[in-house]
């Protein structure tokens, strides 16, 4: 996955830079991609067009931010978010709930805000609204970590080993990387 | 309505609000007084009307989101279940995945 495992692109002049910024400007999204690519020094925030997982977090993002420099900030952040929640070896069913994960997150963060500005000047049934809305998002991005909890804690991978002609059978940790008998 | 005439005599400009728990009528005024406190509130409420169809389109656009974040959320656990039924787990009574008989 890109996001993840990024290939290394080519320093951009600040010519390209410039021109790439009025190709963002102007809706290409793929200049987009790029310039907030080219924003981070170690550049994994990659999103592929292609991974619907990757549009519905791009989008929660570009909804939650105003700003270019804010989104590409917040892509950070969210980056470093996977990377601390994958830990060294994630399995492929593991990868897929932290995607789900930093969505619900990205998307809880953006109604708290919203939650948060109603308290002051919204209307009461715009606060009900966004109440409502708030607790749907907190109970779905707790879900997500329950169900990341659980297949963390029941599919580990089984290895066998064969020491002096008897077979040993070894539970590896996917999480930890810790052998465990 | 905020124009009240008494007695078929004058045109006042009037304005309700509830004051400990009763509706109070204060009379701002008669003709241009009365015309400049109408065109005030007008806006107002004009202002108002406009505020509250922007947060009910703004609440709907959420709504749509939330629907879609939610569509997204349920796939991937339903996708994590089926890889836990995979690896020979069953879930006992909707509670706790417990591995199915043979499989341990």
């Amino acid at each position: 996955m890109a996001r993840r495992n990024p290939a290394p692109k080519p320093e951009r002049t600040p010519e390209e830079k410039a021109q790439l910024r009025l190709l963002a400007d102007g809706g290409d999204l793929e200049a987009l991609d790029e310039l907030i690519d080219q924003h981070h020094d170690n550049d994994y925030v990659v999103i592929e067009a292609g991974d619907l997982a990757a549009r519905a977090e791009r989008d929660v993002i570009q909804l939650a931010t105003t700003t270019m420099r804010e989104e590409a900030e917040v892509a950070r952040y969210v980056a470093q978010m996977r990377t601390d929640l994958d830990g060294p070896a994630p399995s492929p069913p593991e990868r897929l709930i932290i995607d789900c994960i930093v969505t619900c997150w990205a998307y809880l963060s953006y109604v708290q805000g919203k939650w948060v500005r109603a308290q002051k000047e919204g209307s009461v049934a715009t606060q009900k609204d966004l109440e409502h809305l708030l607790n749907g998002a907190q109970r779905r991005y707790l879900d997500a970590h329950k169900t990341l909890a659980q297949v963390r804690r029941l599919i580990v991978p089984v290895v066998q080993l064969n020491m002096a002609n008897q077979q040993v059978n070894v539970v590896v940790g996917s999480s930890d990387g810790e052998l465990y008998p | 309505m905020p124009w009240e005439t008494r007695n078929g005599k004058g045109r006042y400009y009037t304005r309700n609000r509830r004051e400990g728990g009763r509706f109070v009528r204060e009379y701002l005024g008669t003709g241009e007084y009365g015309e400049y406190f109408a065109a005030v509130d007008a806006q107002a409420r004009a202002e108002r009307i406009e505020r509250a169809d922007a947060e009910r389109a703004a609440i709907a656009d959420l709504t749509d989101l939330d629907r879609r974040v939610a569509v997204y959320a349920t796939s991937v656990k339903a996708a994590a279940h089926e890889a836990l039924v995979a690896a020979g787990y069953k879930r006992h009574e909707r509670g706790e995945w417990r591995k199915t008989r043979g499989q341990a």
